[in-house]
């Protein structure tokens, strides 16, 4: 049986696992286990079962725009599934419909409780440089006649600007 | 308090270590992956100063390495004393560890994260653990923007840690579950509460010593603290039910098991770090039943981690495997005879 990580090697390593009561098996070569925090010696991370996750709503969703890459780190979502990981903090607003299905899968909820934190005023200033590049991002999906993409973006700056309100 | 492996904690017959993880981003900058190594340096001296600028009392005892420059086995020394994960030591380009004195805080920077904390310290300690990690943390957001969302909480490379970035898990010693099959069970039923175990040092879920790791799994919708509680009330049922096993397991026959690899441990010219993790969690277990009562109690976790093949060169200049299984007899031989 090949690794059902990189389809390339022989899977040496059967990892069975049980979140929020749904179990998950995967078959890894000895290195992707390695990547993947099951090698011998106690990488005590938890495995990234993310490219997996993601491929199938890659796959679900053909309405997704594929060439919509993130103006931070300049990820496209399909790299973001292949490797499994999320280009920058930014990619999750960028990304954001589309990843939530698999966040939810993992964790089974989608709102963060706990810290936050200290400093309010990073938060602040953050949703600002956001805003900025959601702004210029419209401005440019309007120039290319992109009025889907023009559209999801108006929503998030009014949920980007609401937010701000909402934190006084 | 010192070393997992080098001090014997609370509940330490059974709970070998404790370990919190918080993982942390800089907010506006790619993740470390996307990042060339001349950039990484930056963001990781960034947050070595805005850790000095802080009146903590942390800072005296922390010191910078830089990844690139140690070696090869210096690397995975750190891995096998569980300070680095084995994915930052295999790629070191850019990297840096903060590691303190006494081995008990190490911050990977340009890990997946740009900032992992880890506390890893002897025994059942979850609360003096998280209450030093949070610490740490307040302090590196006095100067750090950190990647935060109201709605994802904070922001990781991998979307498994949102939220808390929280991974708290404790190393357990279950050789009496483990004989009675009971791991699986636990397995099934720990996953419902969103915490998971899997085996150490062996492959999959199997493990060599009958070490396992139970850790949070969940971390976006549920508060630090209550992730901490759930871990707590779980392990605290592990620990009775492997001393119900141990009680159950016990007999002449698991008597003369112990003292076998006690024998061999004493005697053996040659010994793999295999066959030396076996009897010395065979060991771990007479010791913690009161069937050995002359070898002192920290010695199997010692020597099961200063025997591994990287840290025995560590300490004794590069070797080859024959070489190493003959050094590693001698060693356990010697720290046996030490013993009392
Ligand atoms: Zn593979
Ligand atoms: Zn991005």
């Amino acid at each position: 049986m090949l690794c059902e990580k990189c389809g390339k090697n022989q899977a040496t390593t059967h990892i069975h696992k049980v979140i929020n009561g749904v179990a998950w098996d995967m078959n890894l070569c000895s290195y992707c286990a390695y990547q993947s925090g099951y090698g011998d010696f106690g990488n005590l991370d938890i495995t990234n079962m993310l490219g997996f996750l993601l491929n199938e709503n890659l796959n679900a969703a053909p309405r997704v725009n594929r060439q919509e890459r993130c103006s931070c780190c300049n990820s496209t979502f399909a790299d973001i599934a292949q490797s499994g990981m999320v280009g920058c903090s930014y990619c999750y607003k960028v990304f954001y419909n589309q990843l939530l299905p698999s966040i939810q899968r993992i964790h089974g909820k989608v709102r963060h409780e706990g810290k936050r934190p200290k400093n309010l005023k990073v938060r602040i200033k953050e949703n600002k440089n956001d805003l900025e590049e959601l702004r210029k991002q419209l401005e440019t999906a309007v120039k290319q006649e992109d009025y889907e993409t023009a559209a999801k973006l108006r929503d998030k700056i009014r949920e980007i600007e609401g937010r701000g309100n909402n934190n006084g | 308090m010192g070393s997992w492996y080098k001090e014997f904690g609370e509940q330490g017959d059974i709970v070998v270590s404790t370990r919190i993880r918080i993982a942390r981003n800089l907010s506006g900058i790619p993740f470390p992956s996307r990042l060339d190594p001349e950039r990484l340096k930056e963001v990781n001296r960034k947050v070595f100063e805005a850790i000095n600028k802080g009146n903590s009392g942390f800072s005296s005892t922390l010191k910078f390495i830089q990844m690139d420059e140690i070696s090869d086995i210096e690397a995975e020394s750190l891995v096998e004393r569980h300070l680095i994960s084995p994915g930052f030591a295999y790629n070191r380009k850019g990297r840096a560890l903060i590691l303190s004195s006494d081995e008990t805080i190490s911050i990977m920077l340009g890990e997946e994260d740009h900032i992992r904390i880890q506390l890893i310290m002897p025994g059942f300690c979850l609360d003096e653990a998280y209450d030093i990690a949070n610490k740490i943390d307040d302090l590196l957001s006095e100067t750090l923007d950190f990647a935060y969302d109201e709605q994802l909480g904070y922001l990781t490379e991998c979307p498994t840690n949102l939220g808390t970035g929280l991974r708290a898990s404790v190393m357990l010693h279950l050789p009496a579950l483990e004989a009675s099959m009971m791991v699986s069970q636990i397995s099934t039923s720990v996953g419902k509460l969103g915490l998971t175990i899997r085996g150490m040092y062996g492959e999959g879920s199997k493990s060599k010593a009958s070490l396992y790791q139970l850790s949070n799994q969940v971390t976006l919708g549920i508060p630090e603290k209550a992730a901490i509680e759930n871990l707590k009330v779980v392990v605290k049922q592990t620990m009775a039910e492997e001393r119900n096993q141990r009680e159950k397991i016990s007999s002449p026959l698991l008597e003369d098991s112990i003292y076998r690899s006690l024998g061999i441990l004493r005697y053996a010219r040659i010994l793999n770090s295999e066959e030396m993790m076996t009897l010395l969690s065979r060991l771990k277990l007479g010791i913690s039943m009161g069937i050995i009562d002359d070898v002192d109690k920290t010695l199997p976790i010692l020597l099961m981690v200063q025997g591994q093949p990287a840290t025995l060169q560590l300490n004794n200049g590069s070797m080859d495997t024959d070489q190493r299984d003959r050094l590693r007899a001698k060693l356990v031989r010697e720290k046996l005879a030490q013993s009392k």
